[in-house]
């Protein structure tokens, strides 16, 4: 857990998938995921509410002035099943439209990273983000991800196939300056 | 400038896989060039392959080529749902005795066929190792593109190797699904 002002980021608990499907029913946030709107609460609680081991969640949750909690923001990073692959994940981050762009967004984004990099032992985190998603780019490009490839006509997004950038941060490659180096 | 093959290409049929293809679908797979290039593993329990095989994915096709009634080479086509509906990812392997005698054109066209024309298919895509030059040559054939490199994307022979992206777009243009 870390905390900042009022920020609380954890894992994921029991109720917690309400919170999530009313965040994903917001259209701005549902736009830049690959998520469907109009999904049953059925069928979003048999997908999210208890997720496979290999997927780990971490949530962000305010607090408001009468002492409640609201969440904001969520983070999967999904590690990949194939053997050869095990020391990679796909991170999906989504965050209540007060929130983006936000200082709390960002630390989500730290804590999500460090639960890879720091305890998981990942050495590749991919993330894919539309090419429209100019401020999702900037965000994980601020954080070490590096664009690798533009997958055209990636996927539906306003009504129209919408390309997406893949993006990457390799957590042994941290630190070194400008562009990534071609493997040997 | 044509490929030079090591053999008469043989006769090649192509069909959707079955159940009984499982024992022949191993036998591709147990091969060291085989789980080389692409991101199986060895020491491949028999029974699992006979269990994916018998139990394919909802959404999977899966194409296999045969000469003289051997299965040689294995092609899967998987379909994706919701906004990714209009794609698929697909995999290959050729038995490796098989390599450069025309499996694997035989396969991609008959994927292409099917993704394109039946399926309604405008994206297929796919990672291949870079020294793979001979599996990346053939894709080139069949118009998919280079769209990137992803690092360290697969462990290997001991090192973590990095995998072109690459795509095909169906020619006819952007048309929603």
């Amino acid at each position: 857990m870390s905390e900042s002002s009022s920020l609380i980021i954890r894992g994921q608990n029991g109720d917690d998938w309400e919170s999530l499907y009313a965040l994903l029913s917001l259209n701005e946030v549902a736009l830049n995921t690959s998520e469907l709107p109009y999904v049953s609460e059925d069928a979003f609680r048999d997908r999210f509410a208890s997720p496979p081991a290999n997927t780990h969640v971490l949530i962000a949750e305010t607090g408001l002035p009468s002492g409640r909690k609201r969440i904001v923001g969520a983070a999967w990073l999904e590690v990949q099943a194939r053997p050869r692959r095990r020391h990679v994940a796909r991170l999906t981050l989504i965050a209540h439209p007060d929130m983006a762009g936000s200082q709390e967004e960002a630390s989500l984004l730290k804590a999500t990273l460090d639960l890879g990099e720091g305890w998981l032992g990942l050495r590749r985190i991919e993330t894919l983000v539309f090419a429209e998603d100019t401020r999702a780019l900037a965000l994980v490009q601020a954080h070490g991800f590096v664009v690798e490839a533009t997958l055209r006509r990636y996927a539906i997004r306003a009504g129209r196939l919408a390309d997406g950038c893949l993006l990457a941060r390799l957590a042994h490659r941290q630190g070194e300056g400008g562009q990534h180096e071609q493997e040997a | 400038m044509s490929k030079k093959r090591s053999a008469p290409r043989p006769d090649i049929t192509i069909r959707g896989v079955e159940a009984d293809d499982w024992e022949d679908i191993a036998a591709i797979q147990a091969a060291p060039e085989v789980i080389y290039g692409t991101l199986q593993v060895p020491y491949k329990s028999r029974d699992a392959i006979r269990e994916r095989t018998e139990n394919q994915p909802p959404d999977m096709h899966g194409l296999v080529a045969v000469v003289d009634e051997q299965v040689v080479g294995l092609l899967g086509l998987h379909v994706g749902t919701g906004r990714r509906a209009h794609v698929a990812s697909l995999g290959m392997m050729v038995h490796a005795d098989f390599h450069g005698r025309g499996v694997g054109s035989a396969l991609m066209a008959a994927a292409i066929d099917l993704a394109e024309n039946w399926l309604a298919i405008s994206r297929i895509e796919l990672e291949v190792f870079p020294d793979n030059t001979p599996a990346v040559a053939l894709y080139e054939k069949f118009g998919f593109e280079r769209e990137g490199t992803l690092r360290e994307y697969a462990f290997r022979d001991g090192q973590y190797v990095d995998s072109y992206l690459m795509a095909r777009l169906r020619p006819d243009g952007e048309t929603a699904p």
